[in-house]
This record gives structure tokens, sequence and C-alpha cells, in this order.
């Protein structure tokens, strides 16, 4: 039987802010491993090392562990200088036994890591590498901390296999944030592993600034050049890129093709491939050929001039002297859920790029972008144009400028600003403040863990639980010693725990009561001691007004807050086709009115076939206390067998898989319905709103207590119609837009749980507006 | 199951209605009841029934590990492992909730006889038990297609009344709405759903499983499939292609949606049995030239819409040609009239035949467009977007040569019948969706099978072998060969005893002369008794011909009777005096449905009274023998000498 569980929060930090300044107290601190060497510069030292700025620049002190010994300091010299920043040298500081020159083991790193977080906890831990994630979560070591980052996850169905999955669910189990570097990445792994939803988040790569580029622009010359950065292998198409100047050529182009890198792939299935590449790039170059400002390289017939292998500062030189960047690759490329870096690199210097359309890089560009090839007739075309009508370089130039400016360490900086404040919401206290002791009592606390997981973040609180294993079952021990011991009690749900604690209150400590739905009709409110409860806090108005009116209560305790949704997990760009596609999430019980959706989308379909419908729930026979009753059989075998049978409706509907990953799902959603006889809040509405879906409501009792009264419509006819009447995308997306600032403003958990804050200390007045809601004690 | 659910149906558990704690405290037990404990057992068997199909699952990729190993030698027989174990998705996800299911079980059974975990009794936790598992309820999850009617969606729309698809091929799959109008007339086709599509399937009897690339777009019940965002979706695919292997169903993937809008798809190419570029061909039976209207839109349009995603190369054209941007608003205002090409939008599905009907010239966007269009008797240049070459297309790599084309389109009028007959007849052969299916059946090792709608028979009354004989020659030279050829002994043969020796004797000759038909796999035998009723009756082929052996028929005879039969879907195609490619009233049949010419069908005169449908067409002449007339004539005198007695 589970007693109250004693939770103790963070240690209380200085009171600080998120600046930069160098002697400026940081409020938050961040230990960060990366299981790579920042001796070889590679794309992943130079994620450790963006991480560490992002970091730093985001308010944190950061410690940085290095796995290896020091060799080269290109990498860390930026980070040494970065305020806020201290780097650990585990095999110069001999933290450890048995450190080789190839630097530390996992097991090594995971010891190490441990034992410098506790000299000084850190309030996350960053970590980025298979394996030492593997034996950090092995040894249990920063559980709730961990903010992961995974390569080689697998990106396709059939690679997911069941041991992916198990690894990858232990992962995300023991992490506070997985980091995804797309958001195609991202859903995919929320899709695939259930532990991981509300977990990842994003972190695009960081693309370094462009180097000083010395030396005056080149006067126009009516030649094009393009220009190829990294290795030359068959599936990159740099064979075919060296056609490019002969078929410019014979469409009137003058056109150059600078082809920078030294590493000709070995294809074993193509032997002769190697020998074709060096033919086709012609004669090796000379040392520094081109490089020297002033000194522009000689041209062969071909019109291809290899450059040779360059650092990366020397082939963005290189790369800003021309004026088409090329990143076009052979199809199969496309399937990865990573986002090759080459076009935000070529953005950064304000070239255009010639690359593949996929969805992702419509993403970043527009759909409209002037620049997608399909294959090398494109690239030729695309050339060509480009070199006729400068206004197409121009768009294309601003697109990938525009895009690369998404990438940048500021934009990092924020994205980890607001992770921060997600995962550390904090109140600050003045110091000297003593800790508030709160309680929560209550038999299914599902509803109430995000204020949980908020309160236990507040340095100015101390957090038990007294756990109920069932409704009416308890410790009277252990109730006791938490009553005794609380300032602030909260009784999750009015039901047996909210009578002992109104029975047992502590004088002076405060009892607040929070009450759902089902309470209201039951017989508990009316044996609770009001006298001894301060606050009772209901989910909408009108629940407050029946609390109210049933039960006799003083109406001065009893307020309303929302629930809450998270709004950084919502926020999701649409998928295409999301604007005739209608959502509906949870159909059990049959109060839900699963028919009345159907009436919806029949009716819409009458005029319109693009109209689907995507239920998203359990099933009702899963769910024994639901299926053992006719009636419910019986509603749900009717609204099948006309799914199943009517013809505006059979394929129009589909039944999703229920699970965690509602964010990612509501990406497919345009209109959000809610059609219940009764609810108390619909969250489902919610969510929708604040991914963009625009929702459409029945109109039950109290509704207009919890949403705008624009999204509510008195029957399904008026609510199809109400749908219709979005005709185009433009109006759809501005739909909803008001609909998310609707949301955020009303049930967005930060604000929310301030003014729970506050309750915890003071009587909150009762929301007075009847037809919008607003906070209580709200200005 | 979503917390939202979870929140409700935890509100329900504790509903008013239920009895309160106070009437538990003494440990009561609730009943469930005789209902529940139906409700139980039949929740048991669907467990039994599940564990059953996941075994199947299990089964295959054992067998495929098998194969690998044996096929390996050592240094790959590692790598053929990993290879297996990869394999899409077998028993994948599933695994972390087999544990979970079997860690609840344990621990359930540690509490046995204690309610916990909220359980007001022990038999709820008992009943909990058994049906808490994720679709163990009572007949649980195949409730999603226990009202689904196998085929009846499509096929009731689109076939003739009568017609018996019992021996038709059968098609599953992941298909457009646009698909399955193109396959029912000739296939029972089965459109899966992402919830129901395990169980349709099982019971549908599929012969093949497609899987459609373009029902994986926007739109459709399968949207999304192909995008990480939609994993969920895209792992009910694998599930779908492994039982359809656990069911010994060969499952082919078709890509007919543009590679660059789902680039994540590759696995699925690999996971099933044959990935093939294209669709489902033509219908002949929606897009053809019956009925033409005799005025048509003379300027030359554009059936598509203007996307954003065009290549540069073809918007380049297609600026040029129409003076439209992509996106630039309705259909009706896009483009310059002063260009030689107007943008009318992409039609429905159901819009297009009529659309294509409406104009003379198109500017085709794809090769399935432009044989479509082709069909309907139009002129077509094109297809823009893609670079295949259309047989009765205008190709055109560039705005100026399209324009040229255009032009001369609209110089060469409107197509007249034979021309459009020899499109039809070639589209007939390679491109319509009979033709696609049975391409696509020979890729994955299907037996072959033509449709019922391209089954036909041969009648024929002959004398002797060497009538025989020369009745077997001149059907093997038709392109299109019949299923099967029925003959009856004419002339004293006729009358005589089937026992008698000299009639055995001439049945053995004549059937050792068609001998060469079934070398050929052709079916053929001398019936019993005499007259095209005999010989009818005989027939197993749906549609029969009759055929006078006298007669030196085009080689394109039959081709052109089943062609027509395919784009009118009448009962009886046959000449009648001037006309062709209409329907009518009155007509000799050349080929009709075979329980036309048996005893007790209705008097030919009667067949438009009593509703039939009878389809007009001018045959083709052969130039050799000039039979054009007198094929008409011999099949007509034919007819009326084997004519049912009426």
């Amino acid at each position: 039987m589970s007693g109250p569980q004693a939770e103790s929060g963070p240690e209380s930090p200085p009171p600080g802010d998120d600046g930069t300044a160098a002697n400026t107290p940081r409020s938050r601190s961040a230990l960060v491993y990366g299981d790579v060497n920042l001796n070889l510069i590679d794309g992943s030292a130079i994620w450790v090392q963006s991480m560490v700025l992002a970091l730093a620049r985001a308010g944190c002190a950061v410690t940085l562990v290095l796995k290896a010994p020091v060799q080269t300091d290109r990498l860390l010299t930026p980070l040494e200088g970065e305020p806020g920043v201290t780097i650990r040298r585990p095999a110069e500081e001999q933290l450890a036994d048995g450190i080789t020159a190839r630097g530390l083991s996992p097991a090594q790193a995971s010891a190490i890591l441990t034992a410098v977080d506790a000299e000084h906890r850190h309030d996350i831990v960053v970590l980025r590498g298979r394996h030492l994630v593997s034996q950090v979560v092995t040894d249990k070591a920063f559980r709730g901390r961990l903010w992961t980052y995974l390569t080689d996850i697998p990106q396709s169905i059939p690679e997911m296999t069941p041991d992916a999955v198990n690894w990858l669910a232990g992962v995300a189990e023991a992490s506070q944030y997985v980091l995804c570097q797309t958001e195609e990445l991202r859903c995919f792994l929320e899709g695939s592993v259930a532990e991981a939803c509300g977990k990842c988040v994003l972190f695009p790569p960081v693309v370094p600034p462009a180097p000083a580029l010395p030396g005056t622009p080149r006067d126009p010359d009516g030649v094009l050049r393009l220009v190829y950065t990294g290795k030359f292998a068959p599936r990159w198409n740099t064979y075919e890129m060296t056609q490019l100047p002969g078929l410019l050529a014979a469409r009137g182009v003058r056109a150059e093709l600078h082809m920078v890198g030294d590493k000709i792939h070995n294809d074993p299935a193509d032997p002769g491939y190697q020998r074709r590449m060096r033919v086709a790039l012609g004669d090796p170059p000379a040392p520094d050929a081109g490089d020297s400002a002033g000194a522009p390289p000689v041209v062969p017939a071909s019109g291809v001039v290899w450059r040779g292998g360059h650092s990366r500062e020397g082939a963005m030189r290189i790369a800003a002297s021309c004026d088409i960047g090329l990143g076009w690759r052979h199809p199969s490329l496309d399937a990865s859920l990573e986002l090759s870096t080459k076009v935000l690199e070529f953005g950064m210097l304000g070239l255009p790029v010639i690359l593949n359309r996929t969805p992702m890089h419509e993403a970043l560009l527009g759909a409209d972008y002037p620049m997608f090839a399909r294959d090398l007739r494109d690239v030729t075309a695309i050339a060509e144009t480009a070199a006729a009508d400068p206004a197409i370089m121009k768009l294309a130039a601003s697109r990938t400028s525009a895009a690369a400016a998404e990438y940048t360490l500021d934009k990092a900086a924020g994205r980890i600003r607001r992770y921060l404040s997600d995962a550390l919401p904090r109140v600050e206290v003045a110091p000297g403040t003593g800790v508030l002791k709160v309680a929560v009592a209550g038999h299914d606390l599902k509803f109430i863990t995000p204020l949980l997981d908020y309160l236990r973040q507040q340095p100015g609180l101390e957090l038990r639980v007294d756990h109920w294993p069932s409704l009416g079952e308890h410790d009277e021990e252990a109730s006791r010693e938490i009553s005794r011991w609380a300032d602030v009690v909260i009784c999750e749900w009015c039901g047996p725990n909210a009578i002992w604690y109104s029975e047992n209150k502590r004088p002076k400590s405060r009892l607040i009561v929070r009450l759902h739905r089902f309470e209201v009709y039951a017989r508990y409110p009316y044996r609770v001691d009001i006298k001894a409860v301060d606050q009772v806090v209901t989910v909408n108005k009108r629940y407050a007004e029946l609390v109210a009116e049933k039960t006799g209560w003083p109406t001065r305790k009893i307020i309303a807050l929302p629930n809450t949704v998270e709004v950084g997990q919502l926020e999701r760009p649409k998928l295409d086709g999301a604007r005739f596609s209608l959502g509906f999430v949870g159909m059990v019980p049959s109060r839900k009115r699963i028919d009345l959706a159907l009436d919806v989308l029949e009716e819409l379909r009458r005029d319109d076939e693009r109209y689907m419908l995507c239920v998203k729930s359990g099933m009702p026979w899963d769910h024994w206390w639901v299926w053992q009753k006719p009636e419910e059989r019986g509603h749900y075998a009717a609204a099948l067998h006309r799914i199943q049978r009517s013809p505006l409706l059979r394929g129009a509907v589909v039944f999703d898989e229920a699970g965690r990953d509602v964010p990612a799902w509501l990406r497919r959603v345009g209109f959000v319905l809610s059609t219940s006889d009764d609810e108390s809040t619909h969250v489902a509405p919610i969510e929708g709103m604040v991914s963009g879906a625009v929702p459409v409501i029945r109109h039950w009792p109290g509704a207009e207590t919890v949403y705008d009264t624009r999204w509510i419509h008195e029957n399904p006819q008026e609510m199809a119609a109400a749908i219709a009447a979005i005709r185009t995308d433009e109006q759809w997306r501005e739909a909803g837009a008001v609909a998310r600032a609707d949301a955020i403003e009303t049930f967005e958990s930060r604000k929310v749980f301030r003014v729970w804050y506050r309750l915890l200390t003071e009587n909150l007045t009762p929301a007075k507006q009847v037809q919008r809601y607003s906070l209580p004690g709200a200005p | 199951m979503t917390d939202n659910e979870s929140a409700d149906l935890a509100l329900t558990v504790y509903a008013p209605s239920e009895p309160d704690e106070a009437d538990l405290a003494d440990g009561d037990a609730v009943d469930p009841g005789s209902a529940a404990h139906g409700i139980a057992l039949a929740a048991e068997r669907d467990q039994l029934a599940r564990a059953l199909r996941d075994t199947h699952r299990q089964l295959a990729t054992a067998e495929s590990q098998l194969m690998a190993m044996k096929r390996s030698a050592t240094m790959e027989l590692g790598q053929a492992i990993v290879a297996a174990a990869k394999r899409p998705w077998i028993g994948g996800p599933r695994l972390p909730k087999h544990l979970y299911r079997m860690w609840r079980e344990r621990r359930a059974g540690r509490a046995a006889g204690g309610a916990g975990n909220g359980f007001r009794s022990a038999d709820e936790e008992r009943w909990a038990r058994i049906l808490l598992d994720a679709g163990a309820g009572a007949a649980g999850d195949r409730f999603l297609a226990a009202y689904t009617v196998p085929g009846l969606a499509w096929s009731a729309a689109a076939r003739a009344e009568g017609q018996d698809m019992a021996d038709g091929l059968v098609v599953a799959g992941v298909l457009t709405d646009a698909s399955c109008a193109a396959l029912a007339p000739d296939v029972t086709a089965e459109q899966l759903l992402p919830h129901d599509a395990a169980f349709v399937l099982e019971g549908s009897g599929a012969d093949l499983v497609l899987i459609e690339a373009a029902a994986l777009l926007p739109g459709g019940a399968w949207a999304h499939a192909g995008d990480p965002a939609a994993t969920d979706r895209g792992r009910r695919l694998a599930d779908l292609i492994d039982l359809a292997h656990a069911l010994g169903k060969p499952v082919i993937f078709l890509r007919n949606a543009p590679s660059y809008l789902m680039p994540y798809l590759d696995w699925l190419g690999t996971s099933c049995d044959a990935e093939v570029e294209g669709g489902l061909g033509v219908q002949l039976a929606r897009f053809n030239p019956i009925d033409l209207p005799a005025a048509r839109g003379a300027v030359p349009v554009y059936a598509g819409h203007r996307d954003p995603r065009e290549g540069p190369a073809v918007k380049r054209m297609l600026d040029e040609l129409t003076g439209s941007e992509p996106d630039s608003g309705p259909a009706s205002a896009r483009g310059d009239r002063a260009r030689p090409v107007r943008v009318i939008g992409e039609p429905s599905w159901r819009a297009a035949p009529g659309l294509y009907r409406q104009h003379a010239v198109f500017l085709a966007a794809t090769a399935a467009q432009a044989r479509e269009q082709l069909a309907c008797g139009a002129r077509v240049v094109g297809p823009v977007t893609e670079d295949t070459q259309v047989s009765g297309a205008a190709a055109a790599a560039e705005a100026g040569e399209a324009a040229r084309q255009l032009a001369a389109a609209i110089a060469g009028g409107h197509r007249d019948m034979s021309e459009i007959k020899a499109t039809l007849l070639e589209l007939f052969e390679a491109h319509a969706t009979p033709a696609r299916l049975a391409e696509l059946a020979r890729l994955v090792e299907l037996p072959p099978r033509p449709v019922p709608g391209r089954r036909v028979a041969v009648l024929a009354g002959v004398r002797d072998a060497a009538a025989a004989g020369r009745l077997a020659t001149r059907v093997l030279g038709q392109r299109l060969r019949p299923h099967e050829v029925r003959v009856w002994l004419e002339g004293d043969m006729a009358l005589a005893d089937p026992d008698n020796t000299a009639s055995r004797a001439a049945r053995e000759q004549v059937g050792g002369a068609l001998a060469a038909l079934t070398a050929e796999g052709i079916v053929a035998g001398v019936v019993t008794g005499a007259g095209l009723a005999a010989a009818a009756r005989a027939a197993v082929s749906p549609w029969s011909a009759e055929w006078d052996p006298q007669v030196a028929y085009p080689d394109s005879y039959l081709l052109e009777l089943m062609c027509a039969l395919e784009c009118s879907r009448a009962d009886a195609v046959g000449p009648a005096a001037g006309a062709d490619y209409v329907f009518t009233d009155v007509l000799d049949p050349a080929v009709a449905r075979t329980d036309l010419f048996r005893d007790g069908a209705p008097p030919r005169s009667s067949w438009a009274r009593r509703g039939l449908r009878l389809f007009a067409i001018a045959l083709t002449a052969d130039d050799a023998a000039g039979p054009a007339a007198s094929t008409a004539v011999s099949v007509v005198a034919g007819t009326a000498a084997s004519a049912v007695a009426e």
C-alpha cells in the first residue's frame, strides 16, 4: 500500500536571470558530454560545440566534459572564451584510471559524469552518442534530467525492430527530452516508440557562421559558375554534374563547374566509377589553386575545375565566388529523416542551390522554390533559366538565406531557452523565504501530474504525495502525518479523500479541493466539511455554478481553473490536405456521440467528397465496463454498420490507433469535432486548437464557458455548415490561427500553473464573465 | 489510448449509475450476468484467433529466414539472419505489448483474489484480465469489418446485371477511388482501410494485393501513410504486407505518384513481391467513344492543374502554351485566351469521362491521361509531365513543337471512327485495365486467366475435319484468341446417333483437327448434339461468338468485337445497318452472353424489348477477301441458319 512519498525540490539557486553577462549568476546548470573526439573537426564535434554555446547563451552555466585528451583546441577556443562555460578534461585531470589516447569508454564517461554531477548537481545533462546513452541509462544515472541526442536512429519502419523499439523506449523513459534534428524524425520516433511521446523536442543543426570573405567581388563576366563541395560518389550525382558545362554550352550558356573535394568513392557495385570520375574531374588540382586572392583558377575546355580538398573555410570561400550551389542527389537519398546542412551552408553565403524536391526541402524553401530538380535535364534547364533571368537567382538566394537564418546559434539558443523554461519553470523566491510544504492527496493523479511536475520544480516548495490506492482506501496514519506536516493540502477529486482531510485539517493550514465531473452527481461533496475548505477548484464555470447549486457551498470559495495543454508539443506544421480532414478523439463511451460526427461528415460529403473523418480512439470492446452494457453495444454497432454500408461514409472514416502520439496525429487534422452530450472540459478540441485546427463544437451544457462561442454550434447541420463556410486554405489557416491564439491564451499550462501557485497562498475570486472563460484573479 | 480517453473512461468507471462504494463495503461481488459470460467466451475465442494470426506471421518470418540460410554461404549467413530480422515488422512493436500483456497476466496472477488497481471486486478484475487486453473484447476488432460486404461498394455499381464474376480475379488493396472504379467492371475489388485491412483481406479470397502510391497521398483513407508524421498508418501498411504473405497472397506496389511527394517509401517497394511504375491502365468501360457529341470544344485544353511543383522544363512549356501561372485561381479564370491552350483543371475521377468527350484536342498531362483522352476520341499532344511516348499521341518536347502539333490537331478536325477504333484496339490489347492486370499477374506468377469480360467462346458448325482444321487455323490467326472453341457436326453427322461408329469416328477426326487449338492453350471440343444452342450449352465462357468456318474473318475480328463489348458492357455486339459504336434496338449478334445462345433464351427479336443492351459496330473489312459485306452477310446467314427457335 503506497504511502506518502517524500519528495523535495531542487536546491534553491541564487536568484538570477537568463542573461549572458560574464558575471551574471546563472539560474540553471547543464552538464554536457558528447561521445565524440573534439580533436577531429566533423559534424558531430561541431554539434557539441554548438550545443555548449547555445546552452551558455540561453543562460546556463555549462560544464563540458571532454572525451579525449586535447590535441587541438580549434573547437575549444571559442568555448573557453564563452561566459558561463567550464571545460573538464578527464585525461589531464586524471579523473579516472586507464584513459587512453582514444578517450573515455562509455563506462568511464558515465562514472566521470556522475562524479562531476555529484560535485554540483546540474539541472540538465545533455548527452550525445548511442553507446554512451546506453551506458548511462543502464546505470540509471540522471533520470529525469537527461537530454539525449541520438544518431543512428532507425529511419524506416522495417528498421524499427522490436529490439530497437525497446532500446529507444528505455532511453525515452530515462530522458526529460529527446532531441530530434527534424520534425520528420520526431514524428517517426513518437509514432514508433510510445514512451517518446511528449519527450521529443526539435534541435535542428546549427550552421556555423560564414567565414569572413576577403577580396573584392568579381565583375560580371557572363559566365555562370556552379559549385559543388563534398565527396565524389555515385549517389551524389557528381559524375553527372560534370556534364553540365557541356550541356549548357549547347544551349548557349557559358558555364563552369567548380568541384571542391578530394575523396572519390570506390563503389564495389561499379568498379569503373573511380576512374570515370577522375577522368571527368580532369587534371588534379594544383596546390592552393584559386585560393589565393586575385588568382582565379585555370578553366579547362571541359569547364570542370577541380579545386581539390579544402578546409571548411576554404570551401566556403570558393563557393562564395560562384553563382549557384549544387545539392542535387540521387532520389534514394531523399528518404533520410535528417537534414543535409549543405543547403544551409550555401544559404549562409547567400547562394541559391539546385537540389531535390522533397517534403523536407519544400518545408525549408517553399513548394514554389524555383530550383528543385529531378534529373539532369531539370538541372540544366534551371541553370539555363537562371543565367537568363537574374530575378530567379535572386529569389532562390533569398529563400536559402532565409532558411539558413533559422539555423543560427542565436536561434538555437532561443530554442534552448524555451525548452529550459518548459522543463524548469521556476518561480523565483526571495532569499530567506521559508519553504512552503505542499501535499497532494488522491487516488488518481493522472490529471494533476503536470501540475505536480511544475510544483516539484519550484524552489520555494517542498512537495509530498499521499497516493490513495483506490477512491476510498488509504493509509490513515500516513495521511495523518501528511496533514500534520503540510501547509497546503490539495485534494485531487472530491471523494473520500476530501472528506477525510476536511475532517482532519491542521489549523492554519490551507485545504484546496479539486472537483472534476462525476463527484457533482455523487454523495461525497455533501459529506465534506466545507468550513475547513479554503478553495474548491472546478474545471469550468458551469461546473462551478453547478457545484454551488447542488451543494449550497459559498460561491466565494468556488473557482474555475481549466485543464491545461502543453503548447510546445502541439505546435507543428499541418500536412497537405489537412483542411479536409475532420478529427475525432476518443469515441468511448457513447455519450461522446460518434454518430453525430458521422452526421456532420455525411452532410459535408453530399457536396464535397474530399472530407474525411479520422477517429483516434480506443475501441469500446476494449473496456468491459462499457461493452457489457447492451445500449453501448447497440450504439457502436449502429455506427459501424452505418460507416460500412453508407455510400457516403464507406471509405471516408478511418479509425487510427489510440496512442499518445496526438501531436503528430493532429498534423493531419484540419477541424476537431466535439459532439458530446456532456463534458466538463473536452481537452481534444483544445489540443486541436493549439495545433492550428479549427474547433467545431456541439453546444453541450457549459461549452460556452469553456470556448469562445464562435466555435460552438447547435447541431450537426450547423457544424457542417460552419466547416463548409471555410472555402479556401487561406481562410482555414486564418481560423486556425485565431483558434490557436484563443487556446494558448486560456489553457497554456504555464499560465494556469502560475495561478495555481498563487492559489497555494491566497484565495482567488471567482471569474465573473459568463460567455467567455478567463482566469480568476487575472486583471 | 490517449490521455483524454483514459480520462473519460476513468470518469465512466466511477459514474454515478455504478453501485456506490458503500454498497460494496461488504465485499459483494457484482454479478456480471450471463451476457458478460458470453462476452468473455467470445473474447477468448478472439484471443485465440489473434494468436493464430500471429503464429502465421511468425511462420512466414521463420520460413524466409530458413530460405535465406539455405541460400547463403557461411560468410553471408550472419548477414542473412540480420536481413531477416529487419524484415517488415513481423511482431514488431507489438512485442512490447506482448511483454506488457504477460507482465499484466503475471501481476494479475500474483494478485489473484485481491482487488487492486482500482477494481471493485475480484470478479471485476477477472473480467478485466480477459477483456482489457487490447482488442480482445467480444467480437473485438472484427466489428470494424463486420458489416462490410466484400466487393459490393465498387463492383455492383459498375457491373452489368448478371455478369458472373465468381471466377474472376479478386484484387484487394490500398487503392484510390479512381482505381477501384477502373477495376470494378472486370474484377472484384476490395478497397482496404487502415483499420479493417486484416479482416477484410482474410475473408476476401483475394488473388492479389495491390498497394497504390497514389492512395497514400492526401485525400484518402491511407493518406500520409508514407510520411513519418503518420507512422501509425505506415505500420498498418507493413502489417498488411505481412498478413498477405502469411496468407500466400502476392503483393505489388504500384508507383503511380511522384516520388518527391513520398520519398520515404523505399522500404515499401522492397517489402513487396514486385514494384512497378504506373497505374491500372485505361478502363474502356468509362473512357470510350460511344455516342460522342457531334460538336466538341475545338480549343485545345489542358485538363490538369498548374502545380507549383512542376519541373522547370514543364513549367516553361506550360507557361508558354497556357499563359497561366501555377496556383493562379479557379480553372475558369486560368490562362491567357490568346495562348494556344486553355487550362480547365484536373477533373475528378467521376467527371473525367464526360470532360474528355467534350473537347476535341487535349494537351495531356500524363501518359495515363493521354490514353484516356485518346480512348474518348480526342486528338492528344503530350504528355507534358512525363517522358513516356504514347502511341496515338503527338509527342512534344518543348512549347514550340507542342504548339505546332496542336495546330495540326485542330486542323485535322474530329477523328473519324475508323481512326478512333484503331486506337481503341491498341489500347485494348496493351493498355486497358484487363491487359494491365494480366501483366501484373504475370509479374507475380499468378496463373494466366483473362478477366471474365474477355473470355469468349467461338461456336461453329463444321462438316468435317478439314473444315475444323481451317477453323483452327483462322482462330489461331486472330489477334485476340478465344478462351475456347466449341464445334458441332453439321450435315449427316449432325443427325447421327452419337454412339454410332461413323459418328464417333467423325467426331474423333474433327477433334483431332482441333488439337492445334488445344496445343495453344485454347479449350476445344466437339459437342454432343447439333446447333448453336448445343455448343453454347457446352461453353463455359461468359461470352460467345458465332463463327462461320467458311468466312475468312480479318485477324482483328474477335478483337474488335470484344473491344466493343468492353467499351459498351452490352449484352450483345454485332453489325447493324448504318450504325457504328452506338446502342441499338436491333442487331445480329456477332458476340453475346453465352446464355443468350442457349435453349430457353429469349428470341433475338425481343432482346431490346426485354431490356437487353445491344451495341452496334461496323466491323473492319478484310482487304484480301473483301469479306466485310460477306462477313456481315455470312454472320447474318449463319445466324439465321442456326438461330434458336423464335
